[in-house]
């Protein structure tokens, strides 16, 4: 379907034992492999800068405080977002009246006329309305793959499902939005 | 509109449309300074119990430790100063060295609770006028998964004396286990010290640690009770003497000096334990060029009296560097199938900063994965010649490229950043002088037009000399 290779490289054991010795250029390697990703994710969760930036110094915090814990089997990178989801989670509950931005209302782009002019010139906009529109999980697969660009391997890992089962159930996701918007281009 | 029928035009469109915007500079970097620093903190922290060497030089003055000094040197070939060498430190499997310089107690036999399939084995205990250390492991039942999407909430434990006075963990990190396989985690925890007169304490687990919330048991309580130590079971510890009298005393193994950035490689201790010995050394030096962790001394190979290969493995170096020190700390385990002395052949590399050094790369307008582009260009860093060679996209991710250079100098390596384009990451490299490197960084798609131009950051040399070290037990 597309590039197989992971997005996210993984990190060696022989890293997170070093960091673990507090290897400065370990930590480095560390954070240079997920800070950006991991502020993506949770950008994408709160739709804020501020937001995003306290969740992932939250995160990294989270990071070194677990480390010593981590049993290493090939999935740091399911192991960090694991970490990342968890302060979503976490902030979700303790802010009750925040709402995950994903989940805000949007108008049907089907019967809005300000947005008919929109999806006339700009295709994006009504990709992103369909991308609202999915169901909860739906949206975490295309957060994790398109916006944290995890690989099916990794998503699996941090999902507890099998590498297949992602890539299928993306592929699904993907071909319900091309019928989508083949049919508001019709 | 275009359609959209065809998966990778639909991909980008979805990738274009979850694109959120990047975050602001200064927070990345000040974010990963505060990274970095609490990271190095916190190792620090937790292997305060392997710094009893720094702990034995700050009691003494240094006026006694002239005492002792000269006081060994005369001694020093008597073997009563080995031997009392021995008592002030020692190695207890899965505790490390402790400093028994106060009376010692320690488990009087290992406890092992099972509910619900679950087993925890505390294992080991040891007591001292400073801290107490409790070691546990647990194993799951055969059929444990993890439940999808878990969270695990560690509470952490605490020891329970019998006048209900509770002490909190202070310090905890994960122990290895590989002499347990079933063993899902081996934790070492510290605590105060238990007065003198206390005979046994509670240990209470309310979480088994990184197991998920509401799979396992919880609350454990398990009595433990402590006796005197067994000396047979610490092993002694013997400590390198450095005087300026050689001496005669087996324990002598001679520390390399090399003049280049003030490098010096040595044996501290070691201890001998039933299955073999565990060596403990050190790296220092004294060029601030070169910045703290910047030197990495790796044991190529150890040979016997008689020239055979013998067999080691990492080891818990037990102590970690003061923030700022230029010295590192190493550790490796040998078994007792040998002839002495063995003879360590280590391998110095160091990391500096570059003094610039640039070259240009156009990938042009549409880079495809495991493209390559010759570049055939000879930079100058640090007075040597680098050839860059080539460059290719890896296809790690869309924008990773990779550069291919070669040395005849003693760099083996070299960080490379395009300061007009902030990276998404970076990795690569092989050690190894004269041997072609690679290094590379991916750029953030869409990969910016070329011609592009990427600057020398830092380099890694292979230190010249003779780093050998010669040991017997």
């Amino acid at each position: 379907m597309e590039n197989e290779e992971p997005r996210q490289v993984e990190i060696e054991l022989k890293t997170i034992t070093h960091a673990l010795a507090g290897d400065e250029a370990a930590l480095a390697r560390i954070y240079d492999a997920y800070a950006r990703p991991i502020y993506r994710y949770h950008y994408s969760r709160v739709g804020n800068a501020p937001d995003a930036e306290d969740l992932t110094s939250q995160t990294f915090m989270a990071v070194l405080e677990a480390l010593p814990r981590y049993q290493h089997r090939g999935r740091f990178t399911a192991w960090m977002f694991q970490i990342a989801r968890n302060k979503v989670m976490d902030h979700f509950r303790k802010n009750p009246g925040m709402k995950d931005v994903t989940e805000e209302s949007v108008a049907d782009p089907l019967q809005s006329e300000a947005l008919e002019a929109i999806y006339q010139r700009e295709s994006k906009t009504h990709l992103k309305a369909l991308l609202h529109l999915l169901e909860d999980d739906e949206r975490e697969l295309i957060r994790l793959r398109f916006t944290a660009e995890l690989s099916f391997v990794q998503i699996g890992q941090l999902l507890g499902r099998s590498e297949d089962a992602v890539r299928k159930s993306i592929r699904r996701i993907l071909d319900r939005l091309a019928v989508q918007m083949e049919a508001q281009n019709a | 509109m275009p359609k959209l029928n065809q998966p990778s035009e639909l991909e980008k469109s979805v990738r274009d449309a979850a694109t959120v915007p990047e975050p602001d500079a200064e927070f990345i970097h000040s974010l990963r300074a505060r990274f970095i620093t609490e990271g190095h903190a916190s190792a620090n922290k937790n292997q305060e119990t392997f710094m009893k060497r720094k702990t034995f030089s700050q009691r003494l003055t240094w006026g006694l430790a002239v005492l002792v000094l000269v006081t060994l040197i005369v001694l020093s070939t008597q073997p009563t100063v080995v031997t009392a060498l021995k008592r002030l430190f020692g190695y207890v499997p899965n505790v490390g060295i402790i400093d028994q310089s106060t009376p010692v107690r320690m488990l009087t036999e290992p406890v092992t609770v099972t509910r619900e399939g679950f087993t925890v084995a505390v294992e080991q205990a040891v007591l001292n006028d400073e801290k107490s250390i409790v070691v546990y492991s647990y194993s799951l039942p055969p059929d444990y998964v993890d439940p999808e999407n878990s969270v695990s909430t560690t509470r952490a434990p605490f020891l329970t004396l019998p006048d209900g006075t509770r002490l909190d963990i202070l310090r905890a990190r994960h122990v290895a286990s590989s002499d347990c396989p079933q063993c899902y985690l081996r934790y070492l925890m510290e605590f105060d010290a238990i007065p003198a007169d206390i005979s046994e304490a509670t240990l209470e687990i309310p979480d088994l640690v990184a197991i998920p919330d509401n799979t396992a048991p919880q609350d454990w309580k398990i009595q433990l009770k402590f006796k005197p130590a067994d000396p047979a079971d610490i092993a002694p510890v013997i400590e390198q003497i450095v005087t300026p009298v050689p001496t005669t005393a087996s324990t002598d193994a001679p520390t390399q000096s090399v003049n280049t950035y003030g490098i010096t490689n040595g044996l501290d201790k070691f201890v001998a334990l039933p299955d073999g010995y565990i060596l403990y050394g050190h790296t220092s030096w004294t060029d601030p060029i070169i910045r703290p962790y910047g030197v990495s001394s790796e044991l190529a190979g150890i040979k016997d009296a008689n020239d055979m290969d013998i067999l080691f493995d990492y080891a818990d170096a037990g102590m970690n560097s003061e923030p700022g020190e230029l010295r590192v700390y190493w550790a490796y385990k040998v078994g007792t199938d040998f002839t002495a002395p063995l003879t360590l052949n280590f391998v110095m590399l160091a990391s500096l900063p570059a003094d610039g050094g640039s070259f240009t790369f156009d990938p042009g307008p549409d880079p495809q994965p495991g493209q390559k582009w010759d570049i055939n260009q000879d930079v100058t860093v640090n007075n040597e010649v680098i050839h860059v060679l080539y460059a290719e996209q890896a296809g790690i991710e869309p924008g990773f490229f990779l550069f291919n250079m070669q040395s005849d100098s003693n760099i083996t390596h070299a960080s490379v950043i395009d300061p007009d384009h902030p990276p998404l990451g970076g990795g690569g490299g092989i050690p190894s002088a004269g041997a072609p490197f690679s290094s590379g960084f991916a750029y953030q798609v869409p990969i910016p037009q070329g011609p592009l131009t990427l600057t020398f950051t830092d380099v890694q040399l292979l230190i010249p000399g003779d780093w050998t070290l010669s040991w017997s037990p």
